[in-house]
């Protein structure tokens, strides 16, 4: 079943994106996270920032992927990306700043903030009770996942309210603390938008990199890149044959586990229910042979290896990585023109 | 008059080195006693044994996987005692294992025949052309983009020999390389074994525990206890069922009812060892 | 008519991953004696490890009745652990599944999940060794890592004795042993089943195995059951076999050839004392009708 799992997000395809050579894909990766971090230092300048947004369009229209496939990767980034970005459209407050819109102050007093965690104690006394009273009917609503998962963070917020009325106890409840007021300022607009492009961008040219190069590629040009490190000593060509290894194993692997799942929960082992104990237990008895095998498997490999001729520290014919053409040097030029040329805009 | 051999082994000892344990004396296995052999080129060699016989610390002294405590091994004229002599003894002499997955070491099915060959820096394009070769030759050019996980047991051994073929020596060792497949994938390799020795005029070196491959062999040896106790034709080897048996060995209905029939008067050639001739004999 | 211990009608699988489905099983209806040992035959990828998955409720059918020991395996819901306790299945290469510190430890993983006492489990753990040929006062305090790969298989096998099912799945329980671990390996089962009744299903694709141990075959093809019976009768059918991928043990190929040849072999015969008798006898009439 998981044999069709396809390692990584790589669709093979012939477009534009696709015949460059990984060794420049990744180049411009990296040129464009330089250029971002140059672009950051001149503010108020959006040249930079509308050729990104340019290019990745580009970028996406000449991988030939639909559009549709790009936006379901993006879905969650966008809304971790808006909940870090939304501060600091309402606290950059440092600078020369001028003020676009003020928010509040909103005054609220102990009072009401009373009120509030005594409608909180209703609502917790409502929820324990679904969980805890024996009548049939409760129980199915019980069931729900979304209840279970709740019980963590509703913990950590009783705790921290009965600190918090602790802390609060002698304050009278006519005292009004004001919170805010949340002001939006020009320098915050800026901060905003700008951040809220990096990361879009970023997040698309990554993704646009992943799903046009295969992982082998990649593996073997971010190797001929490093090059020059192995003047350093380090290991370059060994760190392309573990990742090959471990691209190589993942899938069999799997099927590893899940046949030792299969195995040992023939006997009776659960990991979801029982004592801490049991649970442990049922955990080793995946991982112990788990390692085992992956031991076993290192070892033959190695004899076979060894017997193909393998010795550490050879160096390689590139399978899949070929010469740089006129394609993978008129793209280099042509953004790296566009990039400088947008400082001077 | 005897040729050059291609693999000359003159009396080897070797042991596996095991870890001393703190307070029971230094045991060693030896698993290979005082062991000659030799293999002429372009022969077809199956080394019968059971389990721990030492068949297969045997096979791996032929690549310098092991180097022997006593006595030598040469491979083409090469010592196998000679770290420098390695590289050129494995062009000579290849192997296919066990487990079928354990030697796969490439994401897709080409670059996995390829490999033997990047890792000796030889140009792209000459990679290309041995990698097709060896690639039909096996019959596998068909499977050349799946992943490794998407092949069955008997497709994996036949990359394996792919692998091996385009390295283009002059040996393959073929070390248990069944006993991990269906019947059906056994009899398939074994033949495409045969049809490597005989379309290419390589030498084959076939190590298993079963008697119906080693009666397709040019010359059975068998293996007890780290000595070869037994050699010869397989028909020669086959005779004696009852050494067999007690060798700790299979031996396959067919023979044995042929073993019997001859007991009992009527007349079996002694070379009818697969199941075609004895039908054959018998029917006579 | 003794009741059948597993009961299968119109058992379907798909497996479903994404937008992909595949039929795993199509329309499996069939029964297993109690006491019997049956196995299920097929290529790989026919579908028989999923089917005798179904047996222990690691898989649920998707559609399709199944009953087993008189425990109903659903679709959905239903409790499968006592399932789990009455149905012990034994994986492919199951000395790479073993973990404990000493082979009692190893042994005793499944009983302890029974609660039962520690003396309970202390003795179904010392049966269990005893059953497969590992006397506990040798092996019971050693490390499993130690053993020789033979030995840990049974090993393997006495975790899963030690349950005391009261049925057995073997997953092609003898690949890569030699003549002398194999003979052992069947010793073992057979002394299982006659006196325990333990009722025994072998999933193999090795023919002359399972001519050896089995009473009644179920051939899978593609997810269908494409034939059962003894396996005299299936051995004969050499053109199926063919067609399911499957060769029939050498003993039975020989005397296919010998039929094809023309000499009067009945189809009853089977074995290889059977085949012995019967061509001495055909040698013997041969002489008369020289001699006359």
């Amino acid at each position: 079943m998981f044999k069709n799992i396809s390692l990584g997000i790589y669709y093979p395809g012939n477009s534009l994106l696709h015949r460059l050579q990984a060794r420049t894909k990744l180049l411009l990766l990296a040129w464009f996270t330089v250029y971002i971090v140059i672009a950051n230092n001149f503010i108020w300048h959006f040249a930079p920032y509308i050729v990104l947004i340019i290019f990745s369009f580009i970028g996406i229209v000449s991988s030939g992927i639909s559009l549709p496939h790009v936006w379901r990767r993006m879905r969650l980034l966008l809304l971790l990306m808006l909940l870090g970005a939304i501060p600091t459209l309402f606290f950059t407050t440092e600078g020369t700043v001028r003020p676009v819109y003020t928010l509040g102050p909103f005054p609220v007093s102990f009072a009401q903030l009373r009120w509030a965690i005594v409608i909180y104690g209703m609502l917790l006394t409502i929820y324990i009770a679904l969980l805890f009273l024996p009548i049939p009917a409760l129980k199915n609503i019980s069931h729900h996942l979304w209840l279970n998962r709740m019980k963590i963070p509703l913990i950590v917020i009783t705790l921290a309210i009965i600190v918090l009325l602790w802390l609060t106890h002698n304050i009278s409840p006519t005292t009004t603390f004001l919170v805010g007021p949340f002001v939006i300022t020009d320098l915050g607009v800026w901060s905003f938008l700008s951040i809220s492009t990096v990361f879009i961008v970023l997040y698309i040219f990554s993704l646009l990199l992943m799903m046009t190069t295969s992982p082998i590629a990649l593996v073997e040009g971010l190797t001929m890149l490093l090059t020059p490190l192995r003047l350093l000593k380090l290991p370059v060509d060994d760190f392309a044959l573990m990742t090959l290894i471990a691209l190589r194993f993942i899938p069999t692997l799997i099927d590893e586990v899940e046949q030792l799942l299969k195995a040992q929960t023939a006997r009776g082992a659960d990991y979801a229910h029982g004592t801490i104990r049991e649970r442990s237990q049922s955990l080793l008895a995946l991982l112990i042979p788990l390692l085992h095998g992956v031991l076993r498997r290192a070892s033959d490999l190695a004899t076979a290896l060894e017997s193909r001729g393998y010795e550490v520290g050879s160096q390689q014919t590139r399978l899949h990585e070929k010469r740089l053409g006129a394609l993978d040097y008129s793209v280099v030029a042509a953004v790296t023109i566009i990039t400088i040329g947008s400082f001077f805009v | 008059m005897n040729a050059t051999p291609l693999i000359d082994i003159h009396q080897i000892t070797y042991t596996y080195p095991l870890q001393m344990k703190a307070n029971s004396p230094a045991q060693s296995l030896k698993a290979l006693q005082n062991v000659s052999l030799q293999i002429q080129p372009g022969e077809f060699l199956a080394v019968l044994g059971h389990n721990g016989s030492g068949k297969s610390t045997l096979a791996q002294h032929c690549n310098a996987l092991l180097i022997p405590n006593t006595g030598h091994v040469l491979v083409a004229g090469l010592d196998t005692s000679d770290k420098i002599l390695h590289h050129a003894i494995r062009d000579c002499v290849g192997m296919i294992f066990q487990n079928p997955d354990n030697q796969i070491i490439a994401t897709v099915v080409e670059d996995d025949v390829a490999w033997a060959l990047a890792v000796r820096g030889l140009p792209a394009t000459l990679i290309a052309e041995r990698v097709e070769q060896a690639m039909t030759a096996v019959g596998i050019s068909h499977l050349r983009k799946l992943p490794p996980h998407r092949l069955s047991g008997g497709q994996k051994q036949r990359l394996a020999i792919a692998g091996v073929l385009a390295l283009r020596p002059q040996c393959i060792i073929a070390d248990e390389a069944t006993s991990q497949l269906d019947p059906l994938s056994r009899r398939e390799i074994t033949a495409l074994l045969h049809q490597l020795h005989q379309e290419l005029g390589l030498t084959i070196i076939q190590v298993t525990h079963l008697l119906e491959e080693a009666a397709l062999a040019q010359r059975v040896i068998v293996m007890d206890q780290g000595r070869i106790v037994m050699e010869g034709t397989p028909s020669v080897v086959f005779s004696d069922i009852e050494r067999l048996r007690q060798l700790s060995l299979a031996i396959p209905e067919p023979i044995e009812l042929a073993d019997r029939l001859r007991a009992s008067g009527i007349t079996i050639s002694r070379e009818a060892l697969t199941v075609e001739a004895i039908a054959r004999e018998i029917s006579r | 008519m003794t009741y059948p211990i597993i009961s299968v009608k119109n058992l379907y699988h798909t497996y479903q991953s994404g937008p992909l489905q595949k039929a795993a099983l199509v329309d499996i209806t069939m029964e297993i004696e109690r006491g019997s040992c049956s196995a299920i035959i097929g290529v790989t990828g026919s579908g028989k490890s999923t089917l005798v998955q179904h047996f222990n409720g690691l898989l649920r059918p998707t559609s399709g009745a199944l009953v087993v020991d008189g425990v109903n395996v659903k679709a959905k819901g239903g409790d499968l652990k006592t399932l789990r306790q009455r149905v012990g299945i034994l994986f492919q290469f199951p000395e790479s599944q073993l973990f404990g510190h000493t082979v009692y430890a190893d042994v005793a993983f499944g009983p302890r999940r029974l609660n039962l006492s520690k003396s309970e489990v202390r003795t179904l753990v010392l049966h269990a060794l005893d059953a497969v040929g590992l006397p506990p006062r040798q092996f019971a305090q050693r490390s499993p890592f130690e053993l020789s790969g033979g030995q840990r298989r049974r090993v393997a096998l006495a975790g899963i004795l030690a349950m005391s099912p009261k049925i057995l799945i073997l997953d092609e329980p003898t690949t890569g042993l030699d003549a002398d671990g194999r003979a052992e390996f069947y010793q073992y089962i057979l002394h299982v089943q006659q006196k325990d009744a333990v009722t025994v299903i072998l999933v193999s694709h090795d023919m002359s195995e399972v001519a050896l141990l089995a009473d009644q075959l179920f051939v899978l093809h593609n997810g269908h059951l494409v034939a059962q019976g003894s396996p005299r009768a299936i051995f004969t059918q050499d053109t199926m076999l063919h067609e399911w991928g499957l060769i029939e043990p050498p003993l039975s190929e020989l005397l296919l050839l010998l039929r094809k040849q023309g000499l009067a072999i009945p189809e009853r015969v089977f074995t290889l004392d059977e085949a012995l008798s019967v061509l001495q006898e055909l040698r013997t009439i041969q002489h008369e009708r020289n001699n006359v």
